[in-house]
């Protein structure tokens, strides 16, 4: 019974109260436990900080559900590059090995070398839960192949190439437990978003939401089954930071838009945004190059436009505010197997 | 399960009489009786549902030893409000497909139900839910358990569930240096 109870608790709650007693410890070993987990309803997402790689600090954790700060003890390198349910992947920059890691437990899978490809990595995808897959795209536009791993088959699948589409078809996107719709999103070096359909092995290139002579920064974030750019830009004397959906037609839409008396603070800071969805919430880290630049993060939740900035982490010293320049999101699952 | 050989006529026609009753009756450790509608009892208990199904329900009422009267208060109760509320698919459902089925939050009058509750009755609910094999019950008492140790320290916990540390101090560090990450605020 103690096991279904802890099942119940945010993982941060649950880590905290191992201190209780040995058997309140022990309770996270059992198979009650875990079967207890799997029935949990979902979890608020942890979002998984990367600084600039410059910085010699850790990664740095943030529990949505606790609104909490933590501080990751991994070691900085590996860096991780995709998640999908409770899963984080980690690729070594240096040997392009990829490691599949439960952040809750430890736990982790090395994967076998991904085929060797001659082309360049253009993108890591990763989704499906609790099987999975991870692609990687590679080549460059307008040349694109892409390679998959299967967990059921601990197997990489031969490079294909992908073909090249316009845009007319629907785009779905994987929202977890209908891995085969799988989309994956990517910002391309001339900064057009391009979609990958990995069912039907072909990509496009989506039209561009603002003139290519408007200063901006563009993301593109895949969440709660729908497509989104966030996209910074700065037009008459002030900044602006709207949210815009893929719909169904290969269109974007405008769904949210940050108030301006918060965005325009990023006037003039040539600021970069980066950006990580779970569900309905994108998170949206501004970032500038320029030391005494506006900089923050965010959370907007795209159904009702509403915008929350985060406090930022007090890292003991405290005074600085930090410069993520990317974050991955997962679902803390004690039970997600590697 | 006894099996009484001796009584004859009399106790078939009792055993008819009480199949063509709607309700059961339970009877406490402490001899109180209560009635609950079979129904319910059937479908939120499966040890009650064995019970039903296999003849062996007591129409003086049935013996519950291990379950104290005001536990088995609350359990009645709680199958009489289930019984009268709309019985929602989500309920229905995870009372069929138990242990398996995503956690469906509590329903409003469930939260209600097991908030008036003291410490010492609701976990003598816990008890009796799953000595009697209710998922759904035992599914909200935990919930319940679960929100009242949110945001509380294992100090805090110890206290309040009585609990021994049974941890030396260099354990404790041990165990705050295992994880992977370092809560700011710990």
């Amino acid at each position: 019974m103690l096991e279904r109870v802890l099942a119940r608790l945010p993982p941060a709650s649950y880590f905290r109260l191992r201190g209780v007693s040995r058997r309140w410890r022990a309770a996270a070993d059992s198979t009650t436990f875990r079967a207890a987990c799997a029935r949990a309803p979902p979890r608020d997402p942890w979002f998984l900080m990367l600084q600039d790689s410059a910085n010699q600090d850790p990664a740095v954790v943030y529990d949505s559900g606790e609104r909490a700060w933590a501080r990751w003890r991994g070691s900085p390198e590996p860096t991780p590059v995709a998640a999908a349910g409770g899963l984080v992947l980690y690729r070594d920059p240096a040997t392009g090995e990829l490691t599949v890691v439960n952040p809750l437990t430890g736990a982790s899978r090395p994967l076998p070398s991904p085929p060797a490809a001659a082309d360049a990595l253009q993108a890591v995808a990763m989704f499906g839960s609790p099987a999975y897959r991870v692609v990687l795209i590679l080549g460059e536009l307008p040349k694109l192949s892409m390679a998959t791993f299967d967990s059921t088959t601990n197997a990489w699948e031969d490079v294909v190439p992908l073909s090249r589409k316009t845009y007319t078809s629907a785009v779905v996107t994987a929202n977890g437990e209908d891995a085969a719709a799988a989309v994956a999103y990517f910002l391309s070096r001339s900064g057009t978003v391009v979609a990958c359909d990995m069912a039907r092995r072909a990509f496009a290139e989506l039209p561009r939401i603002l003139p290519a002579y408007h200063e901006y920064s563009i993301d593109v974030v895949a969440c709660g089954g729908a497509a989104y750019a966030v996209v910074l830009s700065e037009f008459l004397d002030t900044a602006s930071l709207r949210v815009w959906e893929l719909d169904a037609g290969g269109a974007w839409r405008q769904v949210a838009a940050m108030p301006p008396a918060m965005s325009h603070a990023f006037r003039g800071a040539k600021a970069d945004v980066n950006c990580v969805g779970h569900a309905d919430r994108v998170m949206v880290c501004v970032s500038s190059g320029d030391v005494a630049g506006a900089r923050g993060c965010f959370v907007c939740d795209v159904r009702t436009n509403r915008w929350e900035e985060l406090t930022c982490c007090a890292d003991g010293d405290g005074e600085e505010a930090t410069c993520f320049v990317a974050a991955l999101s997962f679902e803390p699952r004690m039970e997600a197997a590697v | 399960m006894e099996v009484d050989k001796g009584k004859g006529e009399a106790e078939e026609t009792r055993k008819v009489a009480e199949a063509d009753r709607d309700t059961v009756t339970l009877k406490s450790s402490d001899g109180k009786l209560f009635e609950v509608s079979k129904e319910a009892a059937a479908r939120l208990s499966t040890v009650l549902a064995g019970m039903i199904a296999g003849g062996s329900i007591d129409d003086n009422g049935t013996d519950l030893k291990q379950i104290g009267s005001e536990a088995l208060e609350n359990v009645v109760d709680y199958c009489n409000k289930h019984a009268n509320s709309i019985p929602s698919a989500a309920l229905i459902s995870s009372s069929i497909s138990f242990n398996t089925a995503p956690f469906k939050e509590p329903e409003e009058w469930e939260r209600k139900f097991v908030d008036r509750l003291s410490h010492d009755a609701l976990f003598d609910l816990v008890e009796a839910a799953n000595f009697l094999g209710m998922e759904r019950l035992l599914d909200v008492t935990c919930h319940k358990i679960s929100e009242m140790m949110k945001g509380k320290s294992p100090d805090q916990i110890r206290e309040v569930f009585n609990i021994k540390n049974d941890y030396t101090k260099e354990e404790l560090e041990e165990i705050r240096q295992e994880l992977a990450w370092a809560f700011y605020d710990d």
